[in-house]
Order: C-alpha cells, then sequence, then structure tokens
C-alpha cells in the first residue's frame, strides 16, 4: 500500500515517469513486439507433449488389412459416380454405401436463408436448400452415450473449393473396417454435408437442439450421445502432398492442444511429415515464424478455417486435416497411408475417459512440435500493448483535471503538456527535466535532517489510530493531489467538454455496427449488386464519421471557455484502447496483436497541434490505422499471398475485390456463424480509433 | 427541482425504457454479475406462479425474497407494462430520494460547519465547504444514478435489490432530517429485505444523538445511551413488526425465516458472483464450512465497531462505509450494490481532492465490467478457461472496491486533519512538510 497511499513514492514515480514517458514507451513497445516475434525462436517456445494420459496414442497397432483393397474400390467407384455428373455430388450413392455396410444412415434436410437479399423479385432466390448425409456406427461396448465424429464436406467435381473425394473414400473404407472390430466405445458418426460449414451448423444445431437465425435444420432422424471430439477430412483422391492441419476455429478459438498432438504424432508414426527445417538457424527461425504469423493471420480474422471451427461452439474438440495437392514436389502419400492415420487418431480418442480438459486451449504453432502457451505470450503482449498505455496514462492524469493556466502559473516547474508530444519534446522535455532536478536538489538540501517534533507528530497522531504511524516529514515539493476542492468544478468542466466526443464516438460505432443490416433492405436494382450496395454504404458511413470533429467545433462559441482537453481524451481513448485489446487478447490473441501491431504507434504519437504539415501526417497516419485502412491492408495481404505463385505483381483492382469480398465475409460470418470480428471492430476498436481522430482537430 | 436534475431523469427514464425494447435485458437477467439467487427476477415470476397456485414458495429452494414483497410484487400483473414501469418507476423514485438527501445533506454539512468552524485552524479557510460547490451535488448524484452502468444494468435485469436500495436511500433521507421513527422503519424495511443494512443501525443511532444534541462532546454519557437505546429499540419494534405481518402473511409459518435470512447467513448456493464467497466455500472442506461461514458473516459486521469509535463525530460518512463494506463482503453481492454507493460517492466531493487511486480504481472497474462476461463465457461456453479466471476478475473487483474505500476513508481523515491544522504544515524550525499516512 505504501506507493498507493504515500505521496512521496508516487511522485518520485510520476516523475521519473514524466521524463523518461516517451522514450521508454518507445522501448516497451519495440521490445514487446520484438520479444512477441522471438517466440518463434525455439530456445523461447517449448515442445509439446501429451497432458492427456488417457490417449495412449500410437499404443495400438493398425487393423488395417494390407493394401487395403476395399478403400480403393470405394475410391474408383467414388471416382467414377462423380465423373457422371460435374456439377453434383453422389449423395444417392454414397447414402447407399453407408446403408450396405449396415450402418444407421440418414438424410438431414436444411434450408438457409441468405442475410442480404439477392434480389428485388424473387425472394426464394435468398433461400438455399442442402442435405446432410449421416451414418452412425454404433458402439458395441457402449449404449450410445459418447459419440466421436468424422466429417467430410460434400463437394462437386467442379468446386472451385478443391475435391473432397477422398476424404469421402477414406470414410467409406475406414467405416467398413470399423465395424469388423469389437473395440468401440463410442459411436463413429460419419457426417457429409453440403455446403461446407453450413451444413455442419445445421447438422450441429439439429443435434444439440438449438436454433440459428439463417440456417433452419430439420429435425435429426436419429442421434448418438455427446460429441466428444470431431476430425474433419477434406482430403483429395491423388497428389496429397502433406498434411495441412488446420486448427482455427469461430472466433479465433482453438482445440485443445492434445487433439493437435495426436494428429500430429500419428502422422509421424505413418511417415506423414510437416516439412523439416533445422529451428536452430536463422532459416530455421525465419520457417517457424512465418508458420506462427500464418497461423496467427488465419486466427485473427475470427472465421472458422474450415467445418471443424464450428464444433467448438458446443464445447466440441475438432480440426480439419487437409490434403495439399500439389502436382510436383516430394513423394505424394497414398490414400491407405492417411487412412492409418485416421484410424489411429479414432482409436485413440476410442481410449479417452473424459472431455479433454488437460493441456492447452491458449496456444500459437510455430511448427508442429513446438507452441507458445498462454503463459509466454501474455507477457511480450502486455509489454507491447497495455504497458506503453499505461504508461502515457500514468504521466498525464495526476495533472489532467486542472486547467492549463492555472497549472502554469502553479507550478512552473512541473510542466507535462509537452511531456505528451513524442514528436518534438525531445529537447524541450530535457530542458524542463534539468530544471525540475535542479528545484528538487534545493529543496532537498534544505528539508533534509529535520527531527520528529514532537507537538506535530501528536498532533498527527490524532489524524487516526494507524499502527505506530512513523510520519515522514518531507519537502512539499507541489504535491499536486493536494489541491483544495475549488477547482473541482473546473475538473467537471473538462470531463464534461470530452463527453460529447466520447459519446458521439461510440453512436457512431453503434450506426456502423447497425449499418449493414439497414443497407441490405434497400432494393437492390439490376446494375448493383447487394455487395456494391453494403460496401460502399459501409464507406459511405465510414467516410461521414470522419466528419464528426467539425460538427463538434462548429456549433461552439470560439469564445467560450469550453475546449476540449485533448490530453483528457487522449487519456480516455488509450484507455478505452487498452482496456480493449486486453478484452480481446483474452479470445483471440492473434486480432489483439495485428491490431496493436499497427495501431499502437499511431495512437501514442498523436497530438494537438497547429501546425498543417504535422496535422496532415498525422491525419494520413491515423487513416492508415483506421479499420478501413487495417481492411485494405488485409486485402492487400490476402492478394500478395494468392499470387506468390505467379508474380509479385500487385493489383489494385484485385485488392478492391478483395476489400469487398472480405468485407462482406466479416458480415456473412456475423449473421450466419455469430461471429465477433464485425463486432468488434464497429462497436469497439472503430469508437477508440475517433476518439484519437478527433485530437488533431483540437484547438488548445 | 432543479432542471439539469430533471433533464437527468427525463433522458435516464428514456434511456432505460429504449434498452427495454433491445435484447440487452434478457442477457442481463442472466449475468451473474448484476443478478443473485436473492434478487433475481425469474424466481420472483416462480415464487409468484407457486402462491397462486397455493404451493407456499418457501417450501422448494427456488425463491428467496421475503413474504411482503411477494404480496406486493403480484401486483405487477396489474400496473400497465407490467415489471419495466414498476422497475423504471423504483428508479425514478430513487433518484427522487436521492435528490433530496443532497439538499438535505447540503443543509446539515453546512450548519455543522458553522457550529464547528471555530475550531478550525484559519489557514484552512479555502477548505471549507463553500454554498456554490455544495450546488452541483444534486447534478452529480442525479447523473450518476441515471446515467450510471451498474444502476441501469441493475433496472434493465429487474434486480430486486432496487427495493432494498430505495428502503436504505430512505433511511439516509430521513436520518438526515433527523426523523428518528421513519429512519427506523426505512432501515427496518431495508434489513428486513436484504439482512445485512441492520448494522446500518450504529452510524445512525450516533447521528440521532448528534442531530439532538449538537454540542455533545461524551458519546458514552447516560444521556446518549439513552438516545442510542431509543433508536435501537425503535429499529428492533420496527423489525419484529414486519417479521410478524410476514408471519401472518404466510398463515402463521415462520418457514419463511430459513429461506431468506438462512439463505443469507448460510450462504447453501455456490453459484458464482462479484463476491467472494463461492470460490472459498467450493473449495472447502465440508466439515470446516460452518466455522468459515460464521468468520466470512462475521468480516461483514465486525466493521462496524472501529468505525464507530474512530468516525463518532461523522456518522453520516461511518454510514457511507458501512454500507459499502456491506456490498463487499455481503454473501450475494451484485452490481445494484455498487449501485448505491456509487451512488451517494459524490456526497464527499469536498474530499476528492485528496484522492490517490482514482485512475487505478477507475481502471479497475471499467476492467472487471468488460472482462467479467468474457471470462464467463470463456469458463461456461467455450469451456477453454476455467473458474479460477473468473474467480481472478471477481477478486479484482473486490480489489478495486477495497481500494476506493479505504482511499476515500483516507482521503476524508486527511481533510479533517487539515480543516484544523491548516493546509500547509511546518516544523518546528519552519521548513514545509507533507504529511504521510503509513
Amino acid at each position: 500500500m505504501g506507493l498507493l497511499t504515500d505521496p512521496k513514492q508516487r511522485q518520485w514515480l510520476v516523475r521519473s515517469i514524466l521524463r523518461y514517458q516517451s522514450k521508454l514507451s518507445v522501448l516497451l513497445y519495440v521490445g514487446g513486439l520484438l520479444w512477441f516475434l522471438a517466440l518463434a525462436y525455439r530456445p523461447l517456445n517449448a515442445g509439446t507433449y501429451f497432458s492427456e494420459n488417457a490417449l495412449l496414442p500410437g499404443l495400438v497397432e493398425s487393423n488395417l488389412p494390407q493394401g487395403f483393397s476395399s478403400l480403393q474400390s470405394f475410391a474408383s467407384s467414388l471416382k467414377e459416380e462423380m465423373k457422371k455428373d460435374k456439377e453434383r455430388v453422389p449423395k444417392d450413392w454414397i447414402f447407399q454405401q453407408f446403408q450396405d455396410l449396415g450402418l444407421d444412415t440418414y438424410r438431414q434436410n436444411f434450408t438457409l436463408k441468405y442475410p442480404f437479399r439477392m434480389s428485388t423479385y424473387a425472394k426464394e432466390l435468398q433461400l438455399f436448400r442442402g442435405e446432410n448425409i449421416y451414418a452412425i456406427l454404433r458402439a458395441r461396448r457402449a449404449a450410445s452415450t459418447e459419440a466421436l465424429v468424422m466429417a467430410a464436406p460434400l463437394r462437386s467435381a467442379s468446386n472451385s473449393k478443391g475435391r473432397t473425394d477422398g476424404g469421402i473414400a477414406l470414410m467409406l473404407g475406414l467405416a467398413d473396417q470399423f465395424r469388423r472390430n469389437p473395440y468401440w466405445a463410442k459411436d463413429v458418426i460419419f457426417l457429409l454435408s453440403e455446403m461446407d460449414e453450413v451444413g455442419v451448423l445445421a447438422w450441429l444445431d439439429a443435434y444439440h437442439e438449438s436454433k440459428s437465425p439463417y440456417v433452419f435444420a430439420d429435425d435429426l432422424p436419429g442421434r448418438s450421445g455427446p460429441i466428444q471430439a470431431a476430425i474433419n477430412l477434406e482430403i483429395p483422391q491423388d497428389k496429397v502432398r502433406y498434411l495441412n492441419l488446420k486448427v482455427e476455429g469461430l472466433n479465433g478459438q482453438l482445440p485443445n492442444l492434445d487433439l493437435f498432438n495426436l494428429a500430429v504424432r500419428l502422422g509421424r508414426r505413418e511417415h506423414v511429415h510437416g516439412d523439416h527445417h533445422d529451428p536452430e538457424t536463422w532459416e530455421g527461425f525465419q520457417h517457424m515464424l512465418g508458420t506462427m504469423l500464418n497461423m496467427m493471420w488465419t486466427q485473427a480474422s475470427g472465421a472458422p478455417s474450415g467445418s471443424h471451427g464450428l464444433f467448438h461452439r458446443y464445447h466440441i474438440e475438432a480440426l480439419t486435416l487437409e490434403g495439399v495437392r500439389l502436382s510436383k514436389g516430394m513423394r505424394a502419400y497414398s490414400l491407405e497411408q492417411l487412412a492409418r492415420v485416421v484410424e489411429g487418431i479414432f482409436r485413440s480418442l476410442n481410449n479417452l475417459l473424459e472431455r479433454f480438459h488437460q493441456s492447452f486451449f491458449f496456444y500459437l504453432l510455430p511448427s508442429t512440435d513446438r507452441y507458445v502457451s498462454i503463459g509466454l505470450y501474455m507477457p511480450p503482449f502486455g509489454l507491447m500493448a497495455v504497458a506503453a498505455l499505461a504508461l502515457w496514462i500514468m504521466a498525464t492524469s495526476p495533472q489532467e483535471p486542472e486547467d492549463e493556466k492555472e497549472r502554469e502559473e502553479k507550478q512552473l516547474g512541473e510542466k507535462e503538456t509537452e511531456g505528451g508530444e513524442p514528436g518534438k519534446k525531445e529537447t524541450k522535455g530535457g530542458e524542463l527535466g534539468e530544471k525540475e532536478t535542479e528545484t528538487k536538489k534545493k529543496e532537498d538540501s534544505s528539508g533534509s535532517g529535520d527531527p520528529h517534533n514532537d507537538s506535530h507528530s501528536e498532533k498527527k497522531k490524532s489524524l487516526a489510530d494507524q499502527e505506530n504511524a512513523p510520519q515522514d516529514l518531507a519537502v512539499d515539493d507541489g504535491d499536486s493531489d493536494d489541491d483544495d476542492g475549488l477547482e473541482l468544478g473546473e475538473t467537471m468542466r473538462i470531463f464534461l467538454s470530452v463527453a460529447p466526443v466520447v459519446t458521439m464516438s461510440f453512436l457512431l460505432g453503434l450506426m456502423t455496427y447497425t449499418a449493414p443490416h439497414l443497407f441490405s433492405k434497400f432494393e437492390p436494382s439490376r446494375s448493383v449488386s447487394v455487395f456494391d450496395v453494403v460496401t460502399y454504404g459501409m464507406m459511405a458511413v465510414f467516410t461521414a464519421s470522419l466528419t464528426y470533429p467539425y460538427l463538434l467545433y462548429r456549433k461552439a462559441d470560439p469564445d467560450s471557455e469550453i475546449l476540449i482537453n485533448w490530453h483528457l481524451l487522449k487519456c480516455i481513448g488509450l484507455l478505452v484502447q487498452g482496456l480493449m485489446l486486453f478484452a480481446i487478447s483474452l479470445i483471440n490473441i492473434s486480432l489483439a496483436f495485428f491490431i496493436a501491431a499497427t495501431s499502437l504507434p499511431v495512437m501514442m504519437a498523436v497530438y494537438a497541434t497547429k501546425s498543417w504539415l504535422s496535422k496532415g501526417l498525422q491525419l494520413v497516419a491515423l487513416l492508415i490505422v483506421s479499420p478501413l485502412g487495417l481492411l485494405v491492408m488485409a486485402a492487400c495481404v490476402t492478394v500478395i499471398q494468392k499470387n506468390t505463385d505467379d508474380s509479385w505483381l500487385f493489383s489494385p483492382l484485385a485488392a478492391m475485390d478483395e476489400v469487398k469480398n472480405l468485407l462482406f465475409l466479416l458480415l456473412v460470418d456475423q449473421h450466419l456463424f455469430a461471429s465477433w470480428t464485425f463486432l468488434v471492430v464497429s462497436l469497439a476498436y472503430f469508437p477508440a480509433w475517433l476518439l484519437f481522430w478527433a485530437i488533431p482537430f483540437c484547438q488548445f | 427541482m432543479a432542471a439539469p436534475v430533471l433533464f437527468c431523469g427525463t433522458i435516464g427514464t428514456i434511456l432505460r425504457l429504449a434498452l427495454f425494447r433491445t435484447g440487452i435485458p434478457d442477457w442481463l437477467r442472466s449475468r451473474k454479475e448484476v443478478v443473485t439467487p436473492i434478487t433475481s427476477w425469474d424466481r420472483v415470476l416462480e415464487g409468484i406462479s407457486l402462491q397462486k397456485q397455493f404451493i407456499s414458495p418457501y417450501a422448494g429452494d427456488i425463491f428467496h425474497e421475503t413474504p411482503i414483497l411477494l404480496r406486493l410484487l403480484q401486483f405487477v400483473d396489474y400496473v400497465p407494462g407490467g415489471a419495466k414501469t414498476v422497475f423504471v418507476l423504483v428508479d425514478l423514485l430513487t433518484g427522487i430520494v436521492l435528490h433530496r438527501i443532497c439538499l438535505e445533506f447540503s443543509k446539515h454539512e453546512l450548519k455543522r460547519q458553522t457550529l464547528e468552524v471555530a475550531s478550525y485552524s484559519p489557514k484552512a479557510k479555502h477548505l471549507l465547504i463553500t454554498v456554490r460547490q455544495l450546488s452541483s451535488l444534486p447534478f452529480t448524484v442525479a447523473a450518476l444514478h441515471f446515467f450510471g452502468p451498474y444502476s441501469i444494468c441493475s433496472c434493465l435485469a429487474f434486480s430486486t435489490a432496487v427495493f432494498s436500495n430505495l428502503a436504505l436511500l430512505c433511511c439516509w433521507l430521513y436520518t438526515l432530517q433527523g426523523n428518528v421513527t421513519l429512519s427506523c422503519l426505512s432501515l427496518a424495511m431495508a434489513a428486513y429485505q436484504s439482512f445485512y443494512p441492520a448494522v446500518c443501525i450504529v452510524p445512525v443511532a450516533i447521528h440521532h444523538y448528534l442531530y439532538n444534541n449538537p454540542k455533545a462532546t461524551s458519546f458514552t454519557s447516560p444521556n446518549a445511551v439513552k438516545s442510542y437505546i431509543r433508536t435501537a429499540l425503535t429499529f428492533t419494534v420496527c423489525f419484529a413488526a414486519l417479521l410478524l405481518a410476514s408471519s401472518r402473511l404466510e398463515g402463521g409459518s415462520w418457514s419463511f425465516l430459513r429461506s431468506t435470512y438462512g439463505f443469507i447467513l448460510s450462504v447453501p448456493d455456490l453459484t458464482p458472483n462479484v463476491g467472494i464467497f463461492w470460490y472459498f466455500f467450493t473449495e472447502m472442506f465440508e466439515h470446516f464450512r460452518t466455522f468459515f461461514v460464521c468468520v466470512f458473516q462475521i468480516n461483514v459486521f465486525i466493521y462496524a465497531i472501529p468505525l464507530a469509535v474512530k468516525l463518532r463525530e461523522r456518522p453520516l460518512f461511518q454510514l457511507y462505509v458501512v454500507m459499502a463494506i456491506i456490498s463487499i463482503f455481503k454473501s450475494y453481492p451484485s452490481y445494484a450494490d455498487t449501485a448505491l454507493y456509487l451512488s451517494l460517492l459524490p456526497l464527499w466531493k469536498h474530499v476528492f481532492g485528496y484522492l490517490r487511486n482514482g485512475l487505478v480504481v477507475t481502471v479497475m472497474y471499467s476492467v472487471v465490467a468488460v472482462v467479467a462476461p468474457i471470462l464467463w463465457h470463456l469458463w461456461i461456453y467455450s469451456a477453454s478457461a476455467n473458474a479460477n479466471f473468473y474467480f481472478a476478475i471477481t477478486l479484482v473487483f473486490s480489489t478495486a472496491q477495497i481500494f476506493l474505500l479505504t482511499d476515500l476513508m483516507f482521503a476524508f481523515l486527511r481533510y479533517e486533519y487539515d480543516l484544523h491544522h491548516g493546509i500547509e504544515h511546518y516544523l518546528a524550525n519552519g521548513k514545509k512538510t507533507v504529511v504521510v499516512l503509513q
């Protein structure tokens, strides 16, 4: 409590922070950022291990027959069936196959109502119908109390997302093998869903008897017990060069690390490896950093990277095994090899005694066998985001309620007006610092060595019956906290002057949040698609929001004393920003990291100025880190990622399309899957950003 | 009523009515920070329907309201607009009571100051409370009440704690007016509702004694003791009358005692809330339970004694501190309790200059408000976090409240000290010094 009650210690702290504030902030930010990136370096992260012993990975030997002829025949006949009609999936054939294997096979119909109106006339166009097929292998040793899910999306041969026929054939082959074995303690559900995530969502909703507003699912004719884990297969038939393990789920949720470890370990047993780099070298580090950033990039979007992401919503651990099809490269893996991996995973999961609860749920993966846990990534993130913000606030807050003129009159030595301007205060701050030390020295010498005075300490004892209250007698060097109540009216006025800005920015955030819904109600005409209506509408809202500082100032009488205290405004802005980053980092560290890394330097540097040049520069910098700016940046990165194979040529048109695309994906995810990314950006990041946007406009 | 206060009241009411049209109230009604088993509206509805079926609501383990309130709330159906109207009206009424408290408080403090000003240091002139300073008090309190997120949350969630809050505020009002009977009656009603406010009788009794004997120097004289006993007796009689009336309403049965006060005191429901009980007693071995329940409950009451000694000349501040302590240490605290003492915080505006942890406390409060629902989601829905995460945040909340309280007490004592000794302190050799509390 000493720090909290003792004005002397606090003053010392505040003063030292004041003096080095900007340097310290930069140091903390850069240090935190580098530390965070350095976590991909092998000695700084940890090796994965199994927490859950019940999994017993790899203890059992594969039961699959050598050659696995049934799998081959399923695969070839499925190929035949798919060839018949490139646009459709042979659902009836697949249904028939599962039924012939003797499994409980069912169909489930569902309807997707597209959240945005596509056309003026036909309301039916908004509705899409789909069908799921699922088969339940009843465990012989249990009464359907627990279940595992093996899922694969039904994609036609012409689907742009890549084929999954290998996965379907693999499911049929494994179903054929699984039903012969007596050791199953959990039901295995084979789920084939249309429309990828939507189908899975419909099936899960029906399974758990919940409802979503845009996906209407029929009831399930047959069911099993609570689902413990799910593996989603996106595997083409041939030329699988490597397996991609996709873990990122809805809102950045991740499956238990043990499930991931399991897939990695069993893949390795079948010699299905990730690629090898020597992690101790610079190239190795670069590779691991690339992997980690790639994972974070996917996680940050908050959209599920595969159908597995929706299982997380129901507390089911799930991941996707994606076979990556390349025409050339290393030796391709055969379906049989992959079948052994999946078999191993399911037999391990079969051993599971309780739900996954050990190991980690919050982690980052720099490679398949290394992980960065929440305990490792939080300190650098905190250093970077929260500490840097806190510094600025601490440096300004004790003096903030006072009017500047009064302050100048009162304490010439203690000034913080310049302290907050990281741009140009280097020299001034130094001078003031020297002045400060000088005055302090004088006072120190005059006050040192004073003995306690009896009469004084007696009086002070009457102050409180504190335990032996050793009253420290120190030199009064202008403790600003000791001001009387007279200035409180002043304080309140300053707070009230900031209130409209804060209220406005949050109302604008609310408007942005509700805008897409309103825009989608406009009648789309033939020439303008709903995509364009929403995208340009959102841009219009954004541009309109930018003018709000003018709205606030024009009304104010130039002579009236209600000038907005930009220090206070910045304090509030940084508080909101820090709070938001901390809250997001608990759910989705990647999103928080990318927002912090890009926006914080600009936000810490913003200050009110009269110079047009610096004002212009600040506004440009702020625009770059605005929600729209970040969206454009994300679109550029996505376009560049897509283009890596062809060329480094960068087309602005492609980027523009990507912006539309990303914005729309955000909105659709928000409506269909209740993704939070749009909500966070519009209701938290945008208002916080608007607070900073007002600062360069402040007059002082 | 002054225009700004009226403005706050109107906007606040419109805001509440507007928010009732969104999905927020439903969400709030499931938030463990806002609603406790005692104040949950869903349980009240359950109790009302049981009552209509002629089944005693106290036979089960769901309903924990008091019998009189149950009878009163049965009439909610007949009010146009239902519960929404009732709760908005109660909030409005609370606002009016708060407004009158501010006026009475200003009058009372000025009167006390004129009496005592002779004993103050001449150098502390500018520390004195001025009329101008007090003039903004009603507005500040009204703004805090009508726009305070905590009071809005409790109103939207239909937390029945607002009734006991209203009773306690009435007690403030009548205490300030020096009306022994009414203040004891309203305190008895507050205590009848949530039991803990009973401890407020200590500061109330001291205040009534001081009110009638402004020049009193001794607090233990026979005269004083007589006054305390009179107040305490009035309170006891009111409380007993309320209990008897309840028993009559229940047809002579006393079973409601077990479901209400028994439930409050023995803490059988360990649903997480913002308090300190649930986690501790989840971890507790069963045979230590009784002992620790006693320790935890005594914790709520025990502070009244040292406070009564230390702050005997300032019973109103003592009442405030006791109220805040109750909301920190009670067995089922919620945001409604926080709302109660936060809306009265501006009464001590004149000592705010001495507050040191304003920023820390504000940040802690906002972190809890934002992060608690997130950690709850991670724990209960995503199952990726666990109970410790949520407990950590409730600990932060308790710490924030304690920080605020200790800081306020420190500021208050420091202010009083400076009043008597002047703002600038000198050593014997004429050097300036600073007083430090360690």
